[in-house]
């Protein structure tokens, strides 16, 4: 880092997100800080309000993160210009959705993505079972698990791993986090199964 | 370890290559297991968008508290140095004006409504003496700002008559126009000691000098020659009330 300066370099943040831990969210934050100057870019280049630009830049940084945390940002262009980029495709997208009323290619991740990660023979037996599924229903049960089970869930969500878990939410071990876990997805899995089987009830 | 675990295992790839090929085979065949991999999947897919939803109401929370400016070190020392200067000048500038200061102020008004035109009528002896015409050569010299050269002519007659009252007054307030205060009050005060005179600036116009001078003691020594004016009914009387009240 430059003398006399505390601003953290793109190069700072990246290894603090992918350190991970309480790291994390604080460089998370930062990389928001920094670059949320495009919102108003935005606003002046796509001709979009603002709030349009700022939910284009919300999601842009999210995706970042993600491609962050998952190794898929390799630092072959710099984190700015990587981040422009997906933000343009994100205003644009929002300007196709104003005149069109579609919705955008590049919308939060589908449920696709998540199949895509299976092994190719466990998605043809799913696939199935996963259109068929109550989604709606499962987000209800998962806000109605209590805050412990949720929160550690949600961080599950995020990519954290079992250590980081037991970092953030104070456990001993990732063991011990890891079982906590488990057992949250079964008391979810319970009451959803549980939800299915009374009649009249979603 | 229960079915989550060892889905979560295949689906992370944490199982041997014996161990997947053997689950694959139980998911094909097992409509439970199958069901538990399709439920590990959605909840995890969920949890991911419920996550995803609250980390961006933390960002646009973010985004509406307000910018703080991110300042390098310099930037911050010239910003502290600019508060401070700004503080020092709203100081001088603003802060209550200070009783001597203010008093000074009243002696300027008085040398320039008093001291810079002085009458030709006073004189150190009879109309037509040598020493008067000095007298109102020094005053006709202070008239047209020629101080220097007034003060050479008051202390050439004060050479000759040292205790000549005009003389002594005029010497003293040129001096007192040079800033040149320890004479002038050298001047005033010997004309103050002059007791056989009908009318006697000099205790006052030392005062007055005095509070132009401000050293640590001059401000009280004023005060007490103030004192001495107004009990003494002096020259100046009405003047010095005025300033012994800024002085309080």
């Amino acid at each position: 880092m430059p003398l006399f300066s505390r601003k953290p370099t793109d190069a700072d943040l990246i290894a603090g997100i992918r350190a991970g831990g309480s790291q994390r969210r604080l460089c998370e934050n930062k990389l928001y800080e920094k670059y949320r100057y495009f919102v108003a870019e935005g606003v002046r280049k796509h001709r979009l309000d603002e709030e349009d630009c700022a939910s284009a830049y919300s999601d842009t940084i999210l995706s970042v993160f993600e491609s962050i945390t998952s190794g898929r940002f390799e630092g072959r262009s710099e984190l700015k210009t990587y981040l422009y980029q997906i933000f343009t495709n994100k205003c644009v997208d929002a300007i196709r959705k104003k005149t069109t009323n579609r919705s955008s290619v590049h919308d939060a991740f589908s449920l696709d993505d998540s199949l895509m990660q299976l092994p190719d023979a466990a998605r043809s037996v799913v696939q199935g079972l996963i259109d068929q599924s109550d989604v709606e229903n499962l987000h209800r049960h998962l806000k109605e698990l209590g805050d412990k089970c949720r929160t550690m869930l949600l961080l599950m969500g995020e990519g954290y791993s079992d250590d980081e878990i037991a970092q953030t939410m104070t456990y001993n071990s990732a063991a011990v986090a890891k079982t906590s876990r488990l057992r949250c997805l079964e008391k979810l899995r319970e009451s959803y199964r549980k939800s299915h089987e009374r009649p009249g009830n979603n | 370890m229960n079915d989550l675990e060892i889905i979560e295992n295949y689906v992370t790839g944490k199982l041997s290559e014996d161990e997947q090929t053997r689950f694959e085979a139980v998911l094909r065949t097992d409509p439970a297991v199958a069901d538990a991999l399709a439920f590990y999947v959605l909840a995890k897919h969920t949890a991911k968008v419920e996550a995803r939803a609250e980390r961006r109401a933390e960002l646009d929370a973010l985004r509406r508290a307000p910018v703080r400016l991110q300042w390098s070190a310099p930037m911050r020392w010239a910003a502290a140095a600019s508060v401070a200067l700004l503080l020092g000048l709203g100081w001088v500038f603003l802060r209550p004006e200070d009783s001597t200061l203010a008093a000074s102020r009243m002696v300027d008004e008085y040398v320039a409504g008093h001291f810079t035109q002085l009458p030709t009528t006073m004189d150190g002896g009879s109309s037509g003496s040598p020493t008067a015409d000095s007298v109102k050569l020094g005053i006709g010299l202070l008239n047209s700002d020629k101080l220097a050269d007034a003060d050479a002519v008051m202390k050439d007659i004060l050479k000759r008559q040292p205790l000549n009252d005009d003389a002594l007054k005029v010497a003293g307030i040129v001096s007192l126009r040079r800033g040149n205060y320890d004479n002038a009050i050298t001047f005033f005060h010997r004309l103050s000691q002059r007791t056989d005179l009908y009318s006697n600036p000099g205790l006052f116009y030392e005062s007055l000098t005095l509070l132009k001078r401000n050293r640590p003691m001059d401000k009280e020594q004023a005060k007490k020659l103030l004192e001495d004016v107004i009990k003494r009914n002096l020259e100046g009387k009405q003047e010095a009330e005025a300033l012994l009240k800024e002085l309080q």
